[in-house]
């Protein structure tokens, strides 16, 4: 089935086709989650309901972009509602703690995954200090970053995801790389 | 170029996306400036780690995980279709039983006003034209 049918075939309530799309976009649709939250677990909950969205909103795909952006927008959105979901739990969670008297962190970025054990398990200190640095940028330059580093997506592509134009694409991935070397170069000195 | 020029250059310079003169003068300042060769190697593993966090095969079980989360979903939904179905009906009722106590009251309002309207008006007519702190003082 190409991509047409394919979501025409959704948009009917068909299963197979369902499980094609799924078959097809796993793997898109989870790293792009993982280069948002940086864990399995979490990229896996969250490209779940990427697809739950797609199966459920595809009478609404107009075919006015490829699957494949529509996706990634989904996939997007998805990822940065559940990193903005999990800030406020974590800073209600700083404000109880900083009430209530218990010294846990009141950094609210790093509580969102690096004080986890799997992430501990699985990573060093320098990947930590990565994804802080990644983490850190302003949202539309990390959006870029992330489509273009973690999923090989060409300025062009970006700019139909997030509906920018190419040179706004090239402006905010200018500043993201700028504003990580800044960064990755103070956690360099302090290391060193 | 200075030493600080060159370093916040090199992110660009690793990525050869730089005009081809500052490529030269950076490739010979990393000869003899160990802090931005050490920089640019820092850069190019944290890059590498990039990509290395990619997944490359499609996990066979994830379609059965993501078949298992939809149907909780659509049991949760119908779950909370039928509360709400609940809550409908129980509004309903509620509003009939009320409904029906209002009108039955209306009626028995009407006949009784029908029967002793005049009665009414004569016996509490006195209470209606003045406060009953006021009867009472005079009662005294
Ligand atoms: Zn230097």
């Amino acid at each position: 089935m190409d991509e047409e049918q394919l979501i025409q075939a959704i948009q009917t309530g068909d299963e197979r086709a369902f499980k094609e799309l799924v078959e097809k976009y796993q793997l898109l649709v989870v790293n792009t989650c993982k280069s948002f939250v940086h864990n399995m677990h979490d990229a896996e909950d969250i490209s779940q309901d990427v697809f739950i969205e797609v199966f459920n909103s595809a009478h609404k795909f107009r075919g006015e972009s490829k699957l494949s952006t529509w996706i990634y927008r989904i996939t997007v959105n998805k990822s940065l509602n559940f990193i903005r979901d999990h800030k406020k739990q974590s800073l209600f969670q700083s404000i109880g703690n900083t009430l209530f008297g218990t010294s846990q962190s009141l950094d609210v970025r790093l509580n969102s995954y690096a004080d986890r054990p799997d992430f501990q398990a699985e990573n060093n200190e320098r990947k930590a200090n990565l994804y802080q640095a990644i983490d850190a940028l302003p949202e539309r330059q990390r959006i870029a970053f992330n489509l273009n580093k973690f999923e090989d997506l060409s300025y062009r592509e970006i700019a139909d995801v997030m509906q920018l134009s190419v040179s706004s694409v090239e402006s905010l991935m200018h500043r993201a790389k700028l504003n990580l070397q800044k960064s990755l170069y103070a956690c360099y000195k302090n290391e060193n | 170029m200075k030493h600080q020029q060159i370093r916040d250059k090199l992110i660009f310079f690793r990525e050869q996306s730089l005009p081809e003169n500052e490529t030269r003068i950076i490739q010979e300042h990393l000869v003899h400036c160990k802090e931005c060769s050490l920089f640019l190697d820092r850069l190019n593993e944290d890059f590498a780690t990039i990509q290395s966090e990619k997944l490359v095969s499609a996990d066979p079980f994830y379609y059965t995980r993501l078949k298992a989360k939809m149907e909780q979903h659509e049991q949760l939904g119908v779950t909370s279709r039928s509360w709400a179905q609940v809550v409908v009906f129980s509004v309903l009722l509620i509003f009939a039983i009320s409904g029906g106590i209002m009108l039955g009251k209306n009626f028995s309002t009407l006949d009784y006003q029908n029967e002793t309207v005049t009665s009414e008006l004569l016996l509490f007519d006195g209470v209606k034209q003045e406060p009953i702190e006021q009867f009472l003082l005079t009662e005294e």
